[in-house]
């Protein structure tokens, strides 16, 4: 594109120094211009009082018909859950695991058998069927109303931007926003719970409906068209049927989103589900328990994928010698013969529970274990928060103290530390590269503020800039706006306190992430070990990963870091493995003839080449380190993911929901600057 | 030297000389037809001096004709209505529109295809081929122009009405075969069938039977990710006829598809249509495909007809640079059929002693009976009568006349 002089390009990089410049001034007369530095007490709205007025006013007005779907949902909770209780665990596990076999062959049957032996004897087996009750309830809903409003946006294009936006809202505001108006609606109970699940995991479902009716090739309608097909043959005969696929797979994922939010859905309390164990063992540092319960929930976990998985998503295996029918015939026989000849001789699961046995001794072994590492685990712990930590969050300014670090930001050390800074920037400066200079300048500065000195005002100008060059008017406006909103409703330290934590993981997985990528795209072993390591990451249920977390490294900042890592840091490797096995092989080998050393290879010719595939790799950890940054708050971090938490416990929903939705602001920022970021 | 003169006087001018032999030269929509053996009113016994023939069936109604077709896309709907809605030359309209910003895909076509011919349209890619016959069937809406087929006006005819000719007279097949992934091949033969209400045995039946005519008896049960391409498209083609259509679209069916499959399925549509013989439009990227199969051709540039015609008026007449350019590197000698440029012997003769070809040989093999010593040759057609003779002179002029003397 070829402009006028002053370009977009070079007003953004103007603006942006205009920004930085007053930034430094509002640090350097931070009592003068507090305006530009703090939020002014007087500039915030009471938003979560109003909110929190209409969210009562609404639940006044339609308390008949919330108690009413409420009331219908907990009988058909408690009925379901009688009968699934009803029937003896060895009849359980028999058709379990014959339906496992013929859904997904014999290495899955085992599985099944393996994990239903386990909980039983693990001592689990009323939670975990309390559990599968709430999954099996709000699993269909899911299925039903997502499916209906997929057919729905397929149908119209602007119910299809509605649906879009609101979707794209639901999947970034943690679920934990939403749980607690859901409480006031529907009052303490699993209900809310439920109904939370089934919000939690609609959206997989519409998107992938949607897509799937969309995606129907353009011949394949048209050879419809001149068969003389209905509208309604259109949509049922060759619609439907072209979209089964992508269906089935949204069946999946809606299957590990229920379950992950019925699971989560657990803070609610109320059901004695196996999530309200994991969660009750954790607040009590109850470590054998919180570890027994936690592998039944990792194991239910993989089962129902793997298990819905083989059903769903892999291509249909030639069938079986029996016809359905009568295998199905066959492993309802097997069951009720086991019903009626071998289950009155099995004792109840609760007699057979080893877990009064397991539990202390695992527990005590643990407790040993953590002492004789807490020399390493406090050595890490304190060395990464003083040296990483703490000045991401209250900067050099405040940590370079003798208390903190053993010496004092002298002036001397002080000019120095300008010196470097600026001196490199204006190398990068004088070598063309203003936006490196810029950054160059902007990490100084937030090295020395850290994120809670950071002026809020010129942060919000010059990412506002930045949005400008990036996606024009609409997402500066988008920018501005959300900023603005959340600094409006108060929540700006809490963001700010956030933002650390992020970029604190972030940083931290995409060193690692990118590292463990590198060597898995390079080394083929790395590759093959760490594949499992991901997919088991990302199949538990986050929840489960705090468990050792606390353990090993108490509550506190440090854990809540860990564990956002830990989630953050799976899409980095995948992405980045990915994208560097898909540089062409014509691009390595020019590499190659040119005479590049390996490490050349890397930087100069394959880096280059997967450069979008790791501009997405890092969206998603973004948006992976947000969604974790709710849950992480369980283990005692403050910012926007304790605010939701404190929320739910004081049952305030406007505070809950605005702490929830501006996560998803900074989400849905931060996904429109990456995605513009990977084509530009 | 008179023949040479007929010659000259039929390729360059386009009156035809009354009583005098000539080739049929196709102007405009009001072409000749000049197929292969396709006129039956001479029957002319064998070795017997064939009538003197006029090359040309009797001029049937066409089973389908468009008027000032137009397909416009971008652009203000409404403005775009009021231009091509305006009394000024085609060359005008295009230029408005696109002042307007619109893209003109099909710009003003008319064309007649006439009952029981193949009408091949060729054109690059983006010439609008395939959006003309879109419009055709009215798979896409066209802004303006008018559409009839069987005497009824397709772009007026009610949804109903629509649904029903398409159910019952048109077949289509297209150029990714647009398969149900999720039926299997015999379903989706009887898929449109199926749409019609016919009970599961019957249709299933009728598929079957199809499935056995394109060569597919056994593969009844595959989906159609299990089947090559070709046989993919052999259950699309399954597909486009089993309602038994009057009138069978085929969108580069064979583009997708490997040479040497293309090859093989070129053979089958020939196999297939001889014993169906339907009215075909044929779309295609592919001179060579064009002359092979089709009876016409019509070259499109721009949205608009260029020229239309038979194989040999786009050798030897070329309408301008840009169809010289396609029909540049065609070797001649291969795409013209020895019936297509054979004629009528002057005085009566006996075909003993000159070697014989049947009319749908190449020029390419009447050109070895003349090196090896012949005078003249004699044209045969597929039911046996002499469709006409070659005779040195003829041969001259034609290698004079096309590219073929340098190919």
């Amino acid at each position: 594109m070829l402009e006028a002089f002053p370009n977009r390009q070079s007003l953004t990089a103007l603006g942006c120094f205009g920004a930085l410049a007053l930034a430094v001034l509002a640090v350097m007369f931070g009592r003068e211009l507090s305006w530009l530095a703090q939020v002014p007490a007087s500039f915030s709205l009471p938003v979560s009082n109003w909110t929190n007025a209409a969210i009562a006013t609404f639940s006044t007005e339609f308390r008949s018909l919330f108690r009413f779907v409420g009331d219908a949902l907990n009988w058909q909770l408690k009925t379901l859950q009688s009968v699934l209780l009803d029937i003896p665990w060895s009849v359980m596990i028999v058709v379990l695991t014959l339906g496992a076999l013929r859904i997904a062959g014999p290495g899955l049957a085992a599985l099944t058998a393996t994990t239903c032996l386990y909980i039983v004897f693990a001592g689990y087996w009323k939670e975990s069927i309390a559990t599968l009750t709430l999954v099996s309830l709000g699993l269909p809903l899911a299925c039903i109303f997502g499916a209906a409003l997929g057919i729905l946006a397929h149908s119209n294009r602007y119910v299809a931007a509605a649906v879009d936006a609101v979707l794209d809202v639901m999947q970034t505001v943690p679920a934990f926003a939403y749980l607690t108006p859901l409480i006031v609606l529907f009052g303490f109970g699993p209900v809310a719970g439920l109904v939370a699940s089934v919000l939690f995991a609609l959206p997989p479902m519409t998107r992938n409906v949607k897509v799937g009716l969309d995606q129907t090739p353009r011949e394949t309608i048209e050879a419809a068209e001149i068969a003389g097909c209905s509208r309604l043959q259109m949509f049922a005969l060759v619609r439907l049927g072209a979209a089964t696929r992508q269906i089935l797979m949204g069946l999946n994922q809606t299957i590990m989103a229920t379950l992950s939010m019925v699971i989560f859905a657990a803070v609610i309390g109320g059901f004695e589900d196996i999530g309200w164990e994991v969660l009750r063992a954790a607040r009590r540092a109850e470590f054998g328990n919180g570890i027994i319960a936690g592998l039944v929930v990792t194991l239910l976990a993989i089962l129902l994928d793997r298990v819905s998985e083989a059903a769903f998503v892999r291509e249909r295996q030639p069938q079986n010698k029996l016809s359905a029918p009568s295998f199905w015939g066959l492993a309802v026989l097997a069951g009720g013969v086991v019903w009626v000849v071998i289950a009155p001789l099995l004792p109840s699961p609760a007699q057979l529970s080893m877990r009064p046995y397991l539990a202390p001794v695992l527990n005590d072994s643990l407790m040993s274990v953590s002492v004789y590492l807490s020399t390493v685990t406090a050595t890490l712990k304190s060395v990464i928060t003083t040296y990483f930590l703490l000045p991401l969050r209250i900067g050099l300014v405040r940590s370079l103290t003798p208390a903190i670090w053993g010496f004092e930001m002298s002036p001397a050390l002080m000019a120095i530390y300008v010196t470097v800074f600026c001196g490199s920037a204006l190398v990068l400066a004088f070598r063309q590269q203003v936006g490196a200079a810029l950054g160059v300048l902007f990490a100084g500065l937030l090295l020395y503020t850290g994120f809670s000195g950071m002026p809020w005002l010129p942060l919000i100008a010059g990412l506002t800039l930045v949005g400008w060059w990036l996606g024009g008017i609409r997402l500066a406006a988008i920018t501005a706006g959300g900023l603005m909103a959340i600094a409006v409703s108060g929540f700006w330290p809490s963001t700010m306190f956030s933002a650390y934590l992020m970029a604190a993981s972030i940083i931290t997985a995409i060193v690692l992430g990118g590292l463990l990528g590198v060597l898995a795209a390079e080394y083929e072993p790395v590759s093959r070990t760490m594949r499992p390591v991901n997919d088991f990451l990302q199949t538990i249920p986050p929840f489960v990963i705090l468990i050792p977390l606390i353990m090993f490294f108490q509550v506190g900042d440090f854990s809540s870091y860990l564990a956002i890592v830990a989630y953050a840091i799976v899409p980095m490797a995948r992405y980045t493995e990915q994208g560097l096995r898909h540089v062409p092989a014509t691009q390595s080998d020019a590499g190659h003839l040119a005479g590049c050393t390996s490490l050349q290879l890397l930087f100069l010719v394959k880096f280059p080449a997967a450069r979008s595939d790791i501009i997405l790799g890092l969206n998603q950890t973004i948006m992976a380190a947000l969604a974790m940054l709710a849950v992480a708050a369980l283990v005692g971090s403050r910012g926007l993911g304790q605010d939701v938490y404190i929320a739910l416990s004081k049952a305030d929903s406007g505070m809950g929901l605005l702490a929830g939705l501006s996560i998803a602001m900074i989400a849905m920022i931060s996904d429109r600057f990456m995605r513009r970021m990977a084509v530009r | 030297m008179k023949l040479f003169a007929t010659w000259k006087a039929a390729l360059s001018a386009t009156i035809p000389v009354a009583g005098e032999p000539m080739f049929a030269l196709a102007e405009g929509s009001a072409g000749v037809d000049s197929s292969r053996g396709r006129s039956t009113d001479v029957k002319a016994a064998q070795s017997s001096v064939p009538a003197p023939q006029e090359n040309r069936p009797a001029k049937a109604e066409p089973i389908l004709s468009c008027r000032d077709l137009w397909k416009v896309y971008g652009g203000d709907a409404r403005r775009v209505r009021a231009i091509l809605a305006e009394g000024s030359s085609r060359d005008e309209k295009i230029a408005r529109l696109i002042a307007e910003g619109a893209n003109p895909s099909v710009a003003g076509v008319s064309l007649d295809v006439r009952n029981g011919e193949i009408l091949m349209v060729m054109g690059l890619s983006g010439s609008g081929k395939s959006t003309m016959v879109r419009c055709l069937s009215r798979l896409i809406e066209p802004e303006a122009g008018e559409v009839r087929f069987e005497g009824l006006d397709l772009l007026q005819a009610k949804p109903a009405d629509l649904t029903e000719i398409r159910r019952r007279k048109i077949g289509m097949v297209f150029q990714n075969f647009g398969l149900m992934g999720h039926l299997t091949a015999i379903n989706n033969v009887a898929f449109p069938l199926r749409v019609q209400g016919m009970a599961l045995a019957d249709r299933l039946a009728k598929a079957r039977g199809m499935l056995e005519l394109v060569g597919l008896a056994g593969r009844e049960d595959c989906l159609p990710h299990q089947l090559s391409g070709g046989q993919q498209q052999r259950v699309g083609i399954a597909r486009s006829l089993i309602t038994d259509p009057d009138l069978w679209f085929l969108d580069e069916p064979f583009s997708a598809l490997d040479p040497l499959i293309r090859k093989q399925m070129q053979d089958e549509f020939l196999r297939l249509q001889a014993k169906l013989h339907k009215t075909i439009i044929f779309v295609t990227h592919d001179f060579l495909e064009a002359a092979r199969l089709g009876d016409r051709i019509a070259i499109m540039k721009d949205g608009k007809i260029v020229q239309i015609g038979s194989v040999l008026d786009f050798l030897l007449n070329p309408a301008d640079d840009y169809v010289r350019s396609f029909v540049a590197d065609v070797p001649a000698l291969r795409v013209v059929k020895a019936g297509q440029i054979a004629v009528p012997a002057k005085e009566p003769f006996s075909s003993q002693g000159d070697p014989v070809v049947n009319a749908d040989e190449s020029i390419e093999s009447t050109l070895k009976c003349f090196l090896g010593g012949a005078q003249r040759v004699v044209v045969r057609k597929a039911d046996g009568t002499i469709a006409g003779v070659i005779d040195h002179n003829l041969i001259k002029s034609f290698l004079g006349r096309t590219n073929s003397g340098h190919a």
